[in-house]
């Protein structure tokens, strides 16, 4: 399904993520762990094709990203959640929802889904979906920060893509709302058999949540494990922590 | 944190990391100050600035703002040409906004298919917009009257061109500036420049053109004032005429009446901002 081969990048000679492989089937749940600046976020959008690697190949159902020729049918294979809110503030929510579906409509169409909302029942049902089908309609900067996180998954809902990738998505959140949060995106995910990615700090959230755990270091790959397998011991190594620290 | 910083530098120009004296803001502010003071010395500052004559009526001239002309029929003539203006300058921003908008978007590059199309796209409108906005509107207005006679066209026209250049330089410089986070989303939905512009770029910089586009229309409510010196009718007409009777009680009525339709103006751009960013 997704396939890394020696994926490497650096920004200004500094290493951001060495030479990396990795094979994820697909309905795979996987964790993307490690401490800040270690390169998770550069991993996703290597593999969301935010970013081209300086080696190596990537290739999505065996199809090599870097010979896709539109954004288009990119957007058909993997849609990403960022770390930052990324949705247009002045828009209404509805709006934010069918950018999603820009990838499959024309510009006519884009244009006059601006004038009166187009397939507003997959907005409506995806807005049903995260919680908060109340707010269709509203201007999406009134939302609070927790709100605009699900519209954000309510927009890679009806992106529809078969791979998703989450970074942090739970980072600004309470820790109940946190729990809730990664519930609705991996049913959400397992429903319809995709693929996740998501990086995030919780080792309760990873084991409750998915199958797999990979862990970075300074852009190196330091384990890929079952999370069944995901010991403590591991993740000192991986945060560098002595046991009392925990 | 490291992390969320990390990535919102992602975004930025590369180009800011060596901040040395010659390519930060030291040469510049230094330049600037060499131009001052050149420029300082270089006026005849020894002659008497008013001669004598001259500030016996410019106290009359600010003794008549106490009492401007009131008459009903004064009034009524102050009115139209009120309106006369306030036409102008609407056709005229209006056209400007017409012509602005497309030059803009296409100045500011943001639908070129290349880096290399970018830079040419962005180069060659640039010049067109400064062509457009580096004569004055009066220089304008004085062209089209020469080839248009005495008609509103002209002062229309005149206003529509340099105000085109400038809106359209404006926009391109918004368009460039909306948060890249939102237009990277858009992307990574699939979405092609033309739908980024429309779903991202436009929503974002709507609220900064507008209010910009309105000063712009204050602006060009005095432009279409003066515009009356070269004879197109209006306030800046009626106002010429009067200082030539030397009726400066006419005048004064005049200018409060180009005073009012400014603060006007200005008090309707607050609301309409206010409720289009909440
Ligand atoms: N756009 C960028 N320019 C320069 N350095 C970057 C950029 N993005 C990330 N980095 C660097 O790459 C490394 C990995 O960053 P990142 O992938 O954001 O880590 P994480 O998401 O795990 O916190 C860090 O050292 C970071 O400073
Ligand atoms: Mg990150």
């Amino acid at each position: 399904m997704l396939v890394l081969d020696r994926v490497g990048k650096s920004y200004q000679g500094n290493l951001a993520l060495a030479p990396l492989s990795l094979e994820v089937e697909q309905g795979e749940r996987v964790a993307v762990l490690g401490p800040s600046g270690s390169g998770k976020t550069t991993l996703l959008h290597l593999i969301g094709g935010v970013v081209q690697p300086d080696q190596g190949t990537i290739a999505l159902e065996g199809n090599l990203l870097a010979n896709m020729s539109s954004g288009r049918e990119l957007a058909s294979l993997v849609g990403i959640m960022h770390q930052q809110l990324d949705l247009v503030p002045h828009l209404a929510v509805v709006h934010n929802i069918l950018a999603g579906r820009l990838g499959h409509w024309s510009l006519w169409r884009s244009l006059a889904s601006l004038v009166s909302a187009r397939e507003k029942h997959l907005a409506q049902s995806a807005l049903e979906r995260v919680g908060i089908p109340e707010k269709l309609n509203e201007r999406t900067s009134h939302l609070s920060g927790g709100e605009q996180q699900r519209v954000a998954m309510a927009r890679l809902l009806v992106q529809q893509s078969k791979v998703v990738l989450a970074d942090e998505p739970i980072a600004s959140l309470d820790p109940a709302r946190a729990e809730d949060l990664m519930q609705l995106l991996t049913t959400i995910v397992s429903e319809s058999n995709k693929t996740l990615l998501a990086s995030l700090h919780s080792i309760d959230l990873t084991r409750k949540f998915f199958s797999r755990a990979i862990g970075l270091r300074n852009g190196e790959l330091q384990f890929d494990l079952p999370v069944d397998k995901l010991t403590n011991e591991v993740l000192y190594r991986l945060y560098n922590l002595t046991e009392t620290q925990v | 944190m490291r992390s969320s910083i990390a990535s919102t530098t992602l975004q930025r120009p590369r180009y800011r990391t060596q901040d040395s004296f010659f390519r930060g803001r030291g040469l510049l502010t230094l330049l600037l100050g060499v131009a001052l003071i050149w420029s300082l010395t270089s006026v005849n500052w020894t002659g008497s600035i008013v001669h004598p004559g001259g500030l016996s009526a410019i106290g009359e001239f600010f003794k008549a703002a106490f009492t401007p002309e009131l008459s009903g029929s004064f009034l009524g003539l102050t009115l139209g040409s009120a309106w006369t203006t306030v036409a102008y300058a609407v056709a005229g921003i209006c056209l400007a906004v017409l012509l602005g908008f497309p030059l803009g978007v296409l100045a500011s590059g943001v639908l070129a298919k290349s880096a290399g199309r970018r830079v040419a796209q962005v180069a060659g409108f640039r010049i067109v917009l400064g062509f457009l906005r580096a004569i004055h509107e009066l220089v304008w207005a004085w062209l089209f009257v020469v080839a248009l006679g005495l008609s509103p066209m002209a002062a229309i026209l005149a206003l529509a061109i340099p105000y085109g250049g400038i809106l359209g330089r404006i926009y391109a410089d918004i368009l460039n500036d909306v948060p890249q986070e939102p237009l990277r989303a858009l992307r990574s939905s699939g979405a092609s420049e033309w739908k980024v512009l429309l779903y991202g770029r436009l929503p974002m910089a709507l609220p900064d053109m507008l209010s910009y586009s309105f000063y712009r229309f204050e602006c060009a409510i005095r432009a279409a004032a003066i515009m009356g010196f070269v004879g197109i009718g209006g306030l800046g007409m009626q106002i010429q005429l009067s200082l030539g009777d030397l009726f400066y009680n006419e005048v004064w009525t005049l200018l409060y009446a180009l005073i009012g339709l400014v603060l006007l103006v200005d008090v309707w751009s607050t609301w309409l901002r206010r409720s289009l960013t909440q």
